[in-house]
């Protein structure tokens, strides 16, 4: 019982997931897609959970549906241009290397699913018992160095664009 | 320090938390105006000699006044109508009185519901009080 | 040994798995829903006290009584006013954005409490206890910025964008000190579950080991949560009501109510994080921490009707400028304060 309950929570989100990527591209709007896209953020965050990947789940809210999403919605409505989205997507026209495209990205994509065995991981709680436990273990043990050169990354980063907000006139 | 200011507006507020409410719960409890509030007219007609001049010192033309003579032929007042539409209880009126008959009084509660209520009749007015006064000392 | 006082909850909880036997996943899943329904009706009835504590606290503090028709010294006023709300039409301007516009007050309530799933009321009254706990509350109010900014911007009004694009500026600034200042608790405790963090203040609170963590929580809290002095989204001298200027009857009353349940949900978790949670002498746990969340409540109203408004310059450079280094330095103290612990107590922690 247990386990059709999760099955069916899981197509609940799945659908929910594949339905508003698809409003992404098709909507009129491009604020509501950039809605729909904050939307499709949190399906992916709940997909993440029924995989017990919480830890994740709890990091793609903060950051995509908290930050990321935030960012493009604020960055459309700001630059917002009145009229059909669709009519000013110079991509919209091209329809044949649209297609071509997109079929590329879902062969490389089912090749990747198909040919990685077993195709549905759930987190191996072994170290810790908590997911939580298991990547700052991780993190800072066996991937200890791309860690600190992500943070280094995020410093230069946060460095460039103190530089970059401060401006060339007040520094000299 | 930084932060003093914060914490004395605190202390401030804070005290008035448990400090006198100066709340007044008005319709129950009636409010006691400073007496030189002038929000009411009033005419003490025995007073009165009718001389007309609080009806020509007023700006607004508030003061209707009418006049007859006894069997003295002295003058007395028959009539005397304030249209408080028009009224700014500025007080002339009762400053230019020679026989310090009209004066200001702190009722306040003049709302009426039609506009000829508007008109008082100073003389009712002098009529009904004096009544009422009656009737408090006989009850008393 | 379950005493009655402090465990009345647990009792009820269990008497109503006992009435399912050995069917534990009916059990389950009825409990679930006893928790949601419990969850929200502590919300509504907490925030009806909370909004009626605002007024009279805000009058007091002015010298004067505040409501005092309706009930028992005006205490009654709440009914009335949700009668009020509730009897208003529900109007929906000509040229707002329809869905979003709709939509976008429920989601601010319903990001608000499923916030509350694992806040833990009592000893062993947690709804759902998570690994993730501080972590979860984190990320999913991180989301509640969204349903403010599209309310902004569907309502299709300069005031009201203007309102949503504040709102924006204002929380993900303030989110950065939020999460800081709850981390030096996690540090010591070494997890993020709030039940364990509850536990974990049974001697000593860590409003006392963390006194600037505790401070800096409840500066970008109150940011975060857009109360006074930080109402800059809804600025009333300067841009009508900011976000929900175009919203009226249940509408305004969902996000009356939003901002409210906020208002209880970062008192509880200051509570629970920095005060002790349920921790406390002869008292009952979930009366404990009923008492801590209204004291924070009082001390975040008393903020509020002391201090003026925020400057929108004055607010970015507080938030940049002060409490980001402040709370990035709470973590460094914390650290070595931990370590040399560990080094004075070997083998305790770690």
């Amino acid at each position: 019982m247990g386990d059709i309950a999760s099955g069916l929570i899981f197509l609940v989100f799945a659908l929910l997931t594949v339905f508003s990527a698809y409003l992404v591209v098709s909507s009129k709007n491009i604020v509501h897609s950039a809605l729909f896209l904050a939307l499709t953020f949190v399906g992916v965050a709940a997909l993440y959970v029924l995989m017990n990947a919480d830890f994740l789940a709890a990091v793609q809210l903060l950051v995509y549906g908290g930050a990321v999403a935030i960012m493009i919605v604020f960055g459309v409505m700001l630059t917002l241009r009145s009229g059909n989205a669709q009519n000013s997507n110079l991509d919209s026209r091209n329809a044949l290397a649209g297609a071509i495209v997109s079929l590329l990205t879902f062969a490389t994509l089912g090749l990747v699913v198909f040919t990685t065995e077993p195709w549905r991981k759930t987190v191996d709680l072994s170290a810790t018992g908590t997911t939580t436990g298991d990547i700052s273990w991780l993190m800072l043990t066996k991937y200890v160095v791309p860690f600190e050169v992500a943070a280094v990354l995020l410093l230069v980063a946060m460095v460039g664009a103190i530089i970059l907000a401060k401006g060339v006139n007040d520094s000299k | 320090m930084f932060g003093k200011g914060l914490i004395k507006g605190l202390g401030i507020t804070g005290k008035h938390l448990f400090n006198r409410k100066v709340t007044e719960f008005y319709p129950e409890q009636k409010p006691v105006l400073p007496p030189r509030t002038r929000s009411s007219m009033y005419l003490d007609v025995p007073k009165c000699t009718a001389c007309g001049i609080c009806a020509n010192t007023c700006p607004n033309n508030v003061i209707t006044i009418t006049s007859g003579k006894d069997e003295n032929n002295k003058r007395v007042l028959t009539g005397y109508t304030m249209d408080t539409g028009r009224c700014l209880f500025c007080g002339l009126c009762t400053e230019a009185c020679p026989s310090k008959a009209l004066h200001t009084t702190t009722e306040f509660e003049n709302a009426v519901y039609v506009k000829d209520e508007l008109l008082w009749d100073m003389m009712k007015k002098y009529k009904a009080d004096a009544s009422k006064q009656e009737e408090g000392k006989d009850n008393g | 040994m379950p005493q009655f006082g402090s465990d009345i909850f647990l009792l009820i909880a269990n008497w109503i798995r006992g009435l399912f036997g050995a069917n534990t996943y009916a059990a389950d899943v009825v409990m679930d829903i006893v928790k949601f329904i419990m969850i929200y009706v502590v919300l509504v009835l907490a925030v009806m006290v909370f909004v009626m504590l605002e007024r009279k606290v805000c009058a007091w503090m002015q010298l004067r009584v505040g409501p005092n028709r309706l009930g028992p010294r005006g205490w009654g006023q709440i009914i009335g006013d949700m009668i009020k709300l509730m009897g208003k039409e529900d109007f929906r301007p000509d040229n707002v954005d329809k869905w979003p516009w709709a939509l976008a007050p429920m989601f601010f309530l319903g990001i608000t409490i499923m916030v509350f799933a694992v806040l833990p009321f009592g000893r062993g009254m947690v709804p759902v206890d998570l690994d993730l706990g501080i972590f979860y509350i984190l990320a999913i109010s991180a989301l509640s910025v969204l349903p403010v900014v599209t309310a902004g911007w569907a309502s299709n009004n300069k005031y009201s964008l203007l309102g949503g694009m504040r709102s924006v500026a204002q929380m993900i600034s303030y989110e950065i000190p939020l999460v800081f200042s709850l981390l030096g608790v996690v540090m010591i405790t070494q997890t993020f579950k709030t039940s364990a963090i509850v536990e974990a203040q049974q001697h000593v609170w860590f409003v006392l080991l963390q006194p600037i963590g505790f401070v800096v929580y409840v500066i970008a809290a109150m940011a975060e949560i857009n109360r006074a002095p930080f109402d800059l989204i809804e600025a009333e001298s300067e841009f009508g009501c900011g976000y929900f200027t175009e919203y009226s009857g249940l509408r305004f009353g969902l996000f009356y109510l939003a901002e409210y349940a906020n208002l209880f949900l970062i008192s509880a978790v200051a509570a629970t994080v920095f005060l002790g949670g349920w921790q406390g002498p002869f008292l009952p746990g979930w009366l404990w921490f009923a008492i801590k969340v209204l004291f924070m409540v009082f001390l975040i109203m008393w903020f509020r009707w002391t201090f003026p408004r925020f400057r929108v310059d004055q607010l970015m450079h507080f938030g940049w400028k002060v409490l980001l280094p402040l709370s990035l330095a709470n973590i460094v103290l914390t650290g070595v304060g931990i370590y040399v612990y560990q080094l004075i107590f070997p083998g305790i922690g770690g």
